[in-house]
């Protein structure tokens, strides 16, 4: 029999593998049982088999682990990352910022009140997010100065998220490559603080400072670089001598740290010290009655890079070489360095409206709450400025939340729906992930057809929807000031009367509540008397129908109706495009559905 | 030419050829139904329900009724991997912790062509 021409060595499958050797044999006198599986020939095609299937896989688990991006063990991951220079974020913690005034101190065994009343590091607090206790702590002694009543001020104190550890590490051996572990997968790496001592008796300790580069690194250089090590924990570790110091033999190293529970603690507003807050080394000296009032509330936290994260950003940051030059460089550099980062957005200033000329627009959507504080800002620009063009400046622009209310009418067969579901509230939900998933991000459009689509696929009993979208901008009046206001919607509103509308306020001179109200591209405030009919109170502004530009001209707000001050719009389109810096979104509250049971063969009755 | 030819997995060498020693036609088949019944269930890579599992059998009670249910489980394994023969009658003595098994064979497609294989089982331990 003629050999087969073809020999197939490209399956990974036992039973493909196995049937390959039939084939082989099946060309060959010598055996012909190979088809009766208890032959004592398919015992040793068996053994062929199993051995190929063997290799093969470990060939294909092999090559995938070698690129990265088809590598799926964390550890071929991290070394892949780190040949290309890249150091994965561990942990975050969130931080915090109080006001705390100290009114009276109690004084023990004769001790008097300090001239500077020192705050310690370590001082820890407690504060509850959701049903979640976290603790914080202070990294730094902060001090304040006798006030003129005797009460002491500290302001702006920063409180971390986490448990303050400390762990000491004896040299034994002064070879460059000596790796020391950190004994807990959840370190804050930003929060670790090195301090070495000569020896035993060394009494003035040296702090050693953590890098995360090797410029202006040389040999008296008293620095450490962490990384995460392949067991998943974080560990340190020092230069070889000519670049960064190594401590010499016998020298202790201790390593405080932070650890931390990341993203959850995001979001604290209230803090109780978890024991009497005292003054620097001397118990004797504590806090009798004192307020804690809050600054910042905690941001920041965040949870270790993922397997895909840290995939995504190592290429990004390869391509960036740690310099901010163009668009991606720049939101590559603050993903890698900041981690409260859902969305970014980056602009040249010659493509902002107005034209800002050497400067970086960025627009930041925080992973927690609506914008970044001052801080973050203050923190992205000081790691930018060392990495981006000289005479570039880096200009922040908040993101604008357009928020979308959407009102749908589901129309379902009632001998479709099952028993347990309550289509009103899946509906509801089907929306918020729409939200999530689709919108609520720079860059993403509403598309009118594909919502409603969802809506008719949340369950088979859904026969059809109508739905109704507007859009409203919040705006935070100033009030009693006379002062205009711009709201660009960056959709074409819709022309006809009542298409911009607004919540209830009053302004000065009128007593009674009005609200906003446009005939065509003029605005008023309006109110409704006892008859229902609309009275003009004064002209408001105009509108830009086509560029859904509402601009309010000197109006003097005495008062606000509820939170906020919504401005609502009728869109021409029910399509809502985002601007630049525009971020869609559709609320919770602001999701309206009713569900009318029609059976097959009814007329329907529309509500 | 024989029709069936297979390997002896004891891989005894011909005296003369110095090769591996074959089995062929009826020997083959005696050979392949040996393996069946003796392998244990699972022993087989990837063909989980293959084997007679004899082994399991070694310290059970074996009555008339359990020869007549083997039999019947055995042409079942039979009938998915060795379909060249069938069990006519299967025999089973128990002594001293030895058990020995008589299976009285056909071939299918020429039932003429009756055999016989005697397996014995005993503890080693």
């Amino acid at each position: 029999m003629a050999a087969p021409s073809t020999m197939k060595v490209t399956e990974l499958e036992f039973d493909q593998i196995k049937a390959n050797l039939k084939t082989f044999l099946s060309s060959k006198d010598e055996f012909k049982d190979y088809d009766f599986e208890a032959s004592g020939l398919s015992f040793l095609l068996d053994t062929l088999a199993y051995n190929t299937h063997y290799n093969a896989l470990m060939a294909n688990f092999v090559a995938n682990e070698m690129f990265l991006d088809t590598a799926a063990k964390r550890s071929s991951v991290l070394s892949h990352a780190k040949a290309l220079g890249y150091r994965t974020r561990g942990i975050r913690s969130s931080r915090a910022k109080v006001d705390i005034k100290i009114n009276t101190l109690t004084l023990a065994n004769s001790a008097s009140a300090p001239d500077t009343f020192i705050l310690p590091k370590g001082t820890a607090f407690i504060s509850t997010v959701g049903n979640t206790q976290f603790q914080f702590v202070t990294l730094n002694d902060r001090s304040a100065p006798k006030n003129n009543d005797g009460s002491y001020t500290l302001d702006d104190v920063e409180l971390v998220e986490g448990v303050l550890f400390s762990y000491e590490y004896y040299v034994t051996d002064d070879s460059p490559g000596v790796i020391y572990p950190i004994p807990n997968q959840s370190v804050d790496t930003s929060t670790t603080a090195l301090t070495v001592r000569q020896s035993v008796s060394d009494v003035t300790p040296t702090q050693w400072q953590r890098s995360d580069t090797i410029l202006n690194v040389d040999e008296n250089s008293k620095v450490y670089w962490t990384q995460e090590g392949m067991n998943g924990y974080y560990e340190f570790f020092f230069g070889n001598g000519q670049m960064g110091m190594i401590p010499a033999v016998g020298s202790i190293l201790v390593l405080e740290y932070v650890s931390s529970q990341g993203f959850a603690s995001n979001g604290a507003k209230k803090f109780v010290p978890v024991s009497r807050i005292a003054h620097e080394g001397n118990s004797n000296i504590t806090a009798a009655s004192y307020r804690i009032s809050l600054s910042q509330e905690s941001v920041g936290g965040a949870d270790p890079e993922t397997i895909p994260e840290i995939k995504h950003n190592a290429a990004n940051h390869f391509i960036v070489q740690d310099r901010a030059v163009t668009v991606s460089d720049y939101k590559a550099l603050i993903q890698e360095y900041f981690a409260n980062v859902r969305s970014i957005k980056v602009w040249g200033g010659e493509d902002n409206n107005p034209v800002r000329y050497g400067k970086v627009m960025v627009c930041i959507q925080p992973q927690y709450g609506d914008y970044i504080t001052q801080t973050e800002k203050d923190y992205i620009s000081d790691i930018l400025a060392e990495k981006s063009v000289i005479s570039i400046g880096l200009e922040y622009i908040d993101p604008e939340y357009i928020n979308i209310s959407v009102a749908t009418v589901a129309y379902y067969d009632p001998t479709k729906l099952p028993k347990s579901m309550n289509l009103a509230t899946e509906i509801k939900n089907i929306v918020q992930d729409f939200s999530e998933l689709e919108l609520e991000k720079f860059g993403q459009h509403f598309r009118f057809s594909k919502f409603s689509t969802v809506i008719d696929e949340t369950d088979d009993s859904v026969n059809s929807n109508i739905t109704a979208v507007t859009a409203y901008k919040t705006l935070i009046p100033k009030l009693n000031e006379t002062q205009s206001y711009t709201l660009n919607f960056y959709n074409q509103i819709k022309n006809g009367t009542d298409t911009v509308t607004s919540t209830l306020f009053k302004i000065y001179g009128e007593q009674n509540w009005v609200r906003l109200s446009n005939i065509g591209t003029n605005l008023y405030a309006v109110y409704t008397n006892d008859v229902g009919k609309t009275i003009q109170v004064a002209f408001a502004g105009t509108v830009d129908l086509s560029k859904g530009i509402i601009s309010l001209s000197s109006l003097e707000f005495t008062e606000i109706y509820g939170s906020d001050f919504r401005v609502t719009i009728v869109p021409s389109y029910q399509d809502i495009s985002a601007g630049l810096n525009n971020i869609l979104r559709i609320r919770p509250d602001d999701i309206s559905i009713k569900v009318v049971a029609e059976l097959p063969t009814q007329n329907r009755t529309l509500v | 030419m024989p029709r069936y030819s297979d390997l002896n997995l004891n891989f005894i060498k011909h005296p003369n050829t110095r090769d591996v020693l074959k089995r062929y036609d009826l020997d083959a088949v005696k050979n392949a139904v040996r393996n069946l019944v003796k392998c244990n269930r699972g022993e087989k890579l990837f063909k989980p329900n293959f084997g007679g599992s004899i082994r399991g059998l070694l310290f059970e009670n074996i009555s008339n009724t359990d020869s007549e249910l083997l039999k019947r489980k055995w042409n079942e394994l039979l009938l998915m991997y060795e379909p060249r023969a069938t069990i006519d009658r299967l025999d089973i003595t128990t002594e001293n912790n030895e058990m020995y098994i008589l299976l009285y064979l056909s071939l299918k497609e020429t039932p003429e062509v009756q055999f016989t294989l005697p397996i014995a089982v005993e503890r080693v331990r």
